[in-house]
């Protein structure tokens, strides 16, 4: 597992920082993107699983997840949607991003970094 | 509604038709000239296209023609004297006929004898007219309407057969215009006092259509009566997820009790603005108990909304933002206890304390966030068939550390009943997660049971899957039972339990049963423990229907 690379598309700095914290101690890389562009861009270069936000300056995560999967090169990158938007039950914006192509849908309150590990680790294997 | 009574008299029809015509007509001596013509009378006179008053014209014409008569005076008697309507002579010598002291004597309705021959001596182009024939026809714009015959020739049998028909099918038609005229002033009234409401008035009919619309509903609307009578009320009534109006209120219309209903509508304006209505429905139904019509009174309540709608999307807003501090804090707290090795036990336990009020946070910002969305009616559910004694298995075994180590037994009696519902799995994972945590949080000692039973009405059908959750807790007080399911209501005051909460739970786990077409219900002592019922319509499975 020691090379995969994981794409935190992420805005807000207390998250970012709490992230890498915990997600440091993995083998895995963590590449961090600020917004839709730069994501996009990261994709490009290759990733193994992408954790999106929705609300994102610029073009917003829908839209990266929509481009991601309309570009061959990016469209079998498994992308979570990791966002503070909506729920993970039944609703709309749930149902938007699988639509998108999304493999699963986190509210990021209802989870530890400890568990974001777990989740991920387990998507990598 | 119209009175029998005033309902409008229907000209002869077909049985009545033959029997008129056939005294018109069974005449064997007849000449085929004159069948004819009376062919076309009684078809004139039947005509309800025909005006009264042109009827009267071609009376003047036809009647000479076929009864040998040489004049026709028709009048009507008003306050001021005759007045001629209509004559095949001139004018002043049908008045001089007409105000004889005979026929004015006659023509009195006290004296008025139809149908009579009587000898008039009438002077007319210099002949004595003896043989007259005066009908009172009926009225017509307040006046009493009369018609007098006059002929120097004696009148047969045959002839008055004539006059008969034509009294009777001419006092039909001045019967109904008088109802029509009747029916037009009630009319004129109804919407000169539905105008003059200031609150919105519709008026539907039994296949859903608009049959009226009042100065009120132009006001909020934009639309006139005229371009709303007669459309379908859901092209200007909208409600959002909802059953189809007409179902609505035929299912209304079945319920024994005079039925009232409130409820919201959106209605588009003329100018694309979105209003909102609250409409008090009052359902009329005919002797059978299917629905008739209803009247709306619908008040603009956009205002309310509006403000309400701020609210909610405050409420929702800002609770999406709390969940980001929300989400560092709880992480940087676990990423503290992950490190906990070095800490000591006081911190272990502010830590421990720190981690319970951001669980607590969150939870509190989640159910605020499902309450916006019930409201709002943004809330989606993916029924599917389930089976739900494994639902339940699985959210005791969640609570059953909690409850004991209060030392409170929580127990699940085994079931082999039929258990397949349709449901949103989450959602009711949902509902009976919260039932059984309140009910963990207020027992205190003794016993939480949950139980499945299935029933189904007095008839054998519609079978119902019940769960019951019945605990030995501190209970609800009567004045307290009936508005536990309100939003921020709490049943305990905070000396009464140490258990703190908004007021939230069972305001979502209410909508979340009723949305998917179940219901709850609660029993409950104080002191003694509170039973919950819940049930949902039972899904017929191939085993469940041998």
């Amino acid at each position: 597992m020691s090379n995969k690379r994981v794409l935190l598309v992420e805005d807000e700095p207390l998250l970012i920082d709490l992230y890498q914290e915990r997600f440091g101690e993995e083998e895995f890389q963590l590449e961090i993107a600020r917004d839709g562009n730069e994501a996009l861009k990261k994709a490009d270069l290759g990733a193994d699983l992408i954790l999106l936000d929705i609300l994102l300056p610029g073009i917003n995560g829908f839209e990266v997840l929509r481009r991601l999967k309309r570009n061959l090169d990016t469209r079998d990158i498994p992308v979570i949607v990791l966002t503070n938007l909506g729920s993970e039950q039944s609703d709309s914006d749930k149902q938007l991003a699988f639509s998108l192509g999304a493999v699963d849908y986190l509210v990021k309150s209802y989870h530890t970094p400890d568990e974001m590990v777990e989740i991920v680790n387990k998507r990598l294997q | 509604m119209i009175p029998e009574e005033r309902r409008l008299v229907r000209l002869p029809t077909l049985p009545s038709w033959e029997k008129l015509l056939s005294r018109l007509y069974v005449l064997p001596e007849t000449a085929v000239d004159q069948k004819a013509l009376r062919l076309e009378l009684l078809g004139l006179i039947s005509n309800e296209s025909v005006t009264v008053a042109q009827l009267y014209a071609r009376l003047c014409v036809f009647l000479p023609k076929i009864t040998g008569c040489e004049g026709v005076i028709i009048w009507g008697a008003g306050p001021l004297g005759a007045q001629i309507i209509a004559t095949n002579l001139s004018s002043k010598k049908a008045l001089r006929c007409v105000e004889t002291k005979l026929i004015q004597r006659i023509a009195k309705p006290e004296h008025y004898h139809f149908n009579k021959s009587s000898p008039v001596a009438l002077q007319v182009n210099q002949k004595t007219m003896t043989n007259c024939h005066l009908m009172s026809l009926g009225e017509l714009d307040g006046q009493q309407n009369y018609l007098l015959t006059v002929s120097s020739r004696s009148i047969s049998t045959e002839t008055s057969r004539v006059f008969e028909v034509i009294r009777q099918v001419l006092g039909l038609r001045l019967k109904n215009n008088q109802l029509a005229q009747n029916l037009q002033q009630q009319a004129t009234t109804i919407t000169n006092l539905t105008s003059q409401l200031g609150e919105g008035m519709v008026m539907t009919n039994s296949s859903g259509q608009i049959t009226l619309w009042n100065r009120s509903m132009q006001r909020l609307t934009g639309f006139r009566s005229s371009e709303t009578v007669n459309r379908p009320f859901e092209q200007f009534f909208r409600r959002v997820g909802q059953l189809d109006w007409l179902t609505i209120l035929s299912g209304e219309a079945k319920s024994p009790e005079p039925k009232h209903i409130s409820a919201d509508f959106q209605i588009l304006t003329q100018n694309d603005e979105l209003r909102w209505v609250s409409c008090l429905v009052t359902i009329y139904k005919n002797r059978s108990g299917v629905f008739e019509q209803a009247v709306l009174v619908a008040r603009d309540i956009s205002h309310k909304k509006n403000l309400e709608q701020k609210k909610n999307e405050f409420i929702s807003i800002a609770t999406h933002e709390l969940r980001t501090p929300l989400t560092a804090v709880k992480g940087y707290l676990s990423l503290l206890e992950r490190k906990g090795d070095n800490l000591t036990e006081k911190q272990l336990s502010y830590l421990s304390q720190a981690t319970k009020a951001s669980n607590r946070l969150g939870r509190l910002a989640e159910d605020l966030l499902r309450v916006t969305q019930i409201d709002q009616d943004r809330l989606s559910f993916k029924p599917q068939s389930i089976h739900l004694f494994p639902i339940l298995k699985k959210v005791v075994r969640d609570f059953k550390p909690k409850a004991l180590a209060k030392g409170v037994t929580l127990s699940l009696t085994t079931s082999k009943l039929p258990d397949t519902v349709r449901l949103d799995r989450e959602r009711t994972e949902q509902i009976f997660a919260n039932l059984i945590d309140n009910a963990t949080k207020y027992t205190e000692q003794g016993s939480i049971k949950v139980s499945l039973e299935n029933s189904e009405d007095r008839q054998g059908l519609n079978p119902q899957l019940i769960v019951n959750i019945r605990d030995s807790g501190i209970g609800i007080s009567s004045k307290n039972i009936e508005e536990i399911f309100e939003k921020f209501h709490r049943a305990h005051r905070p000396e009464q339990s140490r258990e703190q909460g908004a007021g939230l739970g069972l305001y979502i786990v209410k909508s979340f049963v009723e949305k998917q077409n179940g219901t709850i219900t609660v029993k409950s002592r104080a002191g003694k423990g509170t039973h919950f019922a819940v049930a949902f319509p039972l899904e017929q499975t191939k085993r469940s229907k041998k």
